[in-house]
């Protein structure tokens, strides 16, 4: 039950009376990372400081000296975070043995709250996709796959042959964060989000997943993708425990210039909450081409529920909805391109052979080291920034990009307090099929609906919602207005009181020692 | 309009990164074309964005080291290097001419 529950009230109130230990429940996490390894959710585990860092955890408990509410709480960071001795590869042979020599400042910040960390997750190689299939360990598997709500409505002839052909995609790029916290194996997983990449795996593994405002959370550490909408997102499976991770990693830092100077304060939800006075826009754009009919009907009856309780409801627009992802796609591959050229073999990473001169090196390294859609983005980046094209496309887009971040202005200075859309267009779609489109095509299309919040800025955050006709999780995002997440978080949070997501029940296969505790712990609700 | 052979050598060599093969520059005339949906909008009168946070301030802080004295651990990551240096191949040797060096790109 320990593994079930949020952090905000039941594991923490847990450790704080002793009925678990730092240690006991760092030990139940690392078995369950082995036991539900075929998600290939972690790309390494660091066993052993973990352990260490639940010892010292544990010591505090003993003393009565407890560092706050996330002490002893195993998390889990994305493979594309510094985390200081142990490896970060952003699943790319090009930064494969690379041992970071620093914490990234939002990793820092968990270990000083004495959150135990105990791995690095699976991703996108450098973030780059939206399945979390094209990183170079492999691709990420929805645990969902092997729920019992999902094999229950999926027609199967023969049992596993098929478990191995049916599996779904966790999204991304964020998807082994999302998978480690849907499977329990951590209580928190940090992500990033640059175009949606903590909000889509969240929706498709059932779990909260939160893109603070740009300049909330600090970007020291966390390797760049797009300088201008990076942002490190939190995933967990309450809203409540989103808030407490919030609170430990908001606030200006000195090593990130971009990150804002105002004072933040961490803040607890309230547990009755009013929403009659407030005003939900629903940005008919939204209803994008190829958005299924079952997560239409769940949107509006989301829209319904707060009809209900009195808030205002109204369709508002944002007209240039439909060219963001136009937009990212040049602002991105610009900006990769710029941020990509600091891997040339030299000061870290992977380094070729060829050594005939430092451009044949560096061209070696690069060719060497990253996969076609890295390379892909660079080119096109390349191609766009330049002298030529500069004005007609980079500049372009950052001008399409002001009438995006515009749209959302106008729309909140009207009244509207938040935003209520779909998160994905669809549940997760089963691996083979996902494969069959390339990179660039899948990142258009998952992106629809996600993408526009990090054009402006903007917090959003994915909610799970319910379960699709198959069976898997389908969820709705809420955006809201710059630095205001605890109003973002408390709408967040009275929505998914009113839905009551099932739990997952997983079922972990049966050669593993412990099994019918896991189980136990699994099916719990 | 497709890109011409010399604009895509010029991106081999600017970005350091080969097109590996027919389907790399089918990739970029995709990435191009998709592009070009931004030429539907008008942006007339409408200024370039950089930053969300454009109405702030960028702050400065005082001229004092903070941190350093690293050099041993940033050395650790580096697969070549004699004592303190990073050590490189010989440069200003620019990479060969697309006739002389092994690109699919000769073929087109």
């Amino acid at each position: 039950a320990a593994l079930k529950g949020g952090m905000r009230f039941q594991v923490s109130a847990a450790l704080r009376e002793g009925r678990v230990t730092p240690t006991e429940l760092c030990q139940r996490c690392l078995s369950r990372i082995k036991t539900t390894k075929f998600l290939n959710a972690y790309i390494t585990v660091a066993e052993e400081s973990a352990l260490k860092q639940a010892e010292e955890s544990e010591d505090r408990y003993r003393r009565g000296q407890p560092l706050g509410v996330l002490d002893g709480i195993p998390i889990a960071v994305k493979d594309n975070f510094n985390t200081a001795g142990i490896e970060t590869t952003c699943a790319s042979n090009m930064l494969k043995g690379y041992i970071s020599p620093y914490n990234a400042t939002v990793v820092q910040k968990l270990l000083d709250q004495g959150a135990v960390l105990l791995g690095k997750t699976n991703l996108d190689e450098f973030a780059m996709g939206s399945g979390s299939t094209d990183g170079v360990f492999g691709p990420v598997r929805n645990p969902w796959s092997y729920s019992r709500q999902y094999k229950e409505r999926s027609v199967l002839k023969s049992h596993s042959e098929d478990e191995e052909a049916n599996w779904v995609i966790t999204g991304g790029s964020s998807g082994g964060s999302a998978a480690a916290v849907s499977s329990f194996t951590c209580f928190a997983a940090l992500g990033s989000d640059t175009g949606g990449s903590t909000r889509n795996p969240a929706a498709h593994c059932g779990v909260v997943g939160l893109k603070p405002t740009y300049g909330l959370i600090s970007r020291h550490g966390l390797i760049p993708l797009v300088n201008s909408m990076d942002v490190p997102g939190i995933l967990t499976r309450c809203v409540d425990d989103a808030a407490v991770v919030l609170g430990s990693l908001a606030g200006h830092d000195p090593k990130d210039s971009t990150t804002v100077q105002d004072n933040f304060k961490s803040f607890e939800l309230p547990n009755l909450i009013d929403v009659s006075k407030l005003s939900i826009g629903i940005p008919k754009e939204y209803h994008a081409p190829g958005l299924s009919s079952e997560i239409l009907s769940l949107w509006t009856k989301a829209a319904d529920l707060f009809k209900n309780a009195g808030a205002k409801v109204m369709e508002v627009s944002l007209p240039h909805t439909r060219y963001s992802i136009v937009c990212y796609h040049v602002l991105c591959t610009a900006e990769v391109a710029s941020n990509m050229a600091r891997f040339d073999g030299l000061e870290y990473g992977h380094r070729s052979g060829m050594n005939k001169s430092t451009e044949i090196m560096y061209a070696a390294t690069r060719r060497e080291g990253f996969n076609d859609v890295v390379r892909g983005r660079i080119l096109s980046g390349n191609y766009f920034l330049l002298k030529q094209n500069y004005e007609n496309y980079f500049i372009k887009a950052q001008k399409v990009r002001r009438l995006i971040a515009n749209d959302f202005v106008k729309v909140f200075g009207s009244g509207v307090d938040i935003l209520l859309t779909p998160t994905t267009l669809s549940d997760a779609v089963p691996y083979m099929e996902f494969i069959k489109e390339d990179n660039r095509t899948r990142s258009a299309q998952d992106d629809i609906l996600t993408q526009a919040a990090n054009m402006a800025g903007l917090p959003a955050i994915n909610v799970p919602t319910a379960l699709s006709q198959r069976g898997l999780p389908v969820g709705l995002q809420f955006i809201g207005r710059s630095f205001q997440e605890k109003q973002l978080l408390t709408v967040a949070k009275w929505f998914e009181k009113q839905v009551k997501f099932p739990v997952i029940q997983l079922e972990v296969k049966k050669h593993s020692h412990g099994v019918s505790q896991h189980q136990k712990s699994a099916s719990f609700s | 309009q497709k890109v011409t052979v010399e604009v895509l050598d010029h991106l081999e060599h600017l970005a350091l990164v080969d097109f590996r093969d027919s389907e790399g520059v089918e990739r970029l005339q995709k990435a191009i074309q998709f592009a070009d949906q931004l030429h539907e909008v008008n942006t007339d009168g409408v200024e370039p964005m950089d930053s969300v946070l454009e109405d702030r301030c960028l702050y400065l802080r005082d001229d004092d080291v903070t941190e350093g004295n690293c050099t041993r651990e940033l050395m650790k990551n580096a697969r070549e290097k004699i004592e303190e240096y990073f050590v490189a191949p010989p440069g200003n040797i620019p990479l060969p001419k697309l006739e002389e060096r092994e690109t699919f790109l000769q073929g087109s």
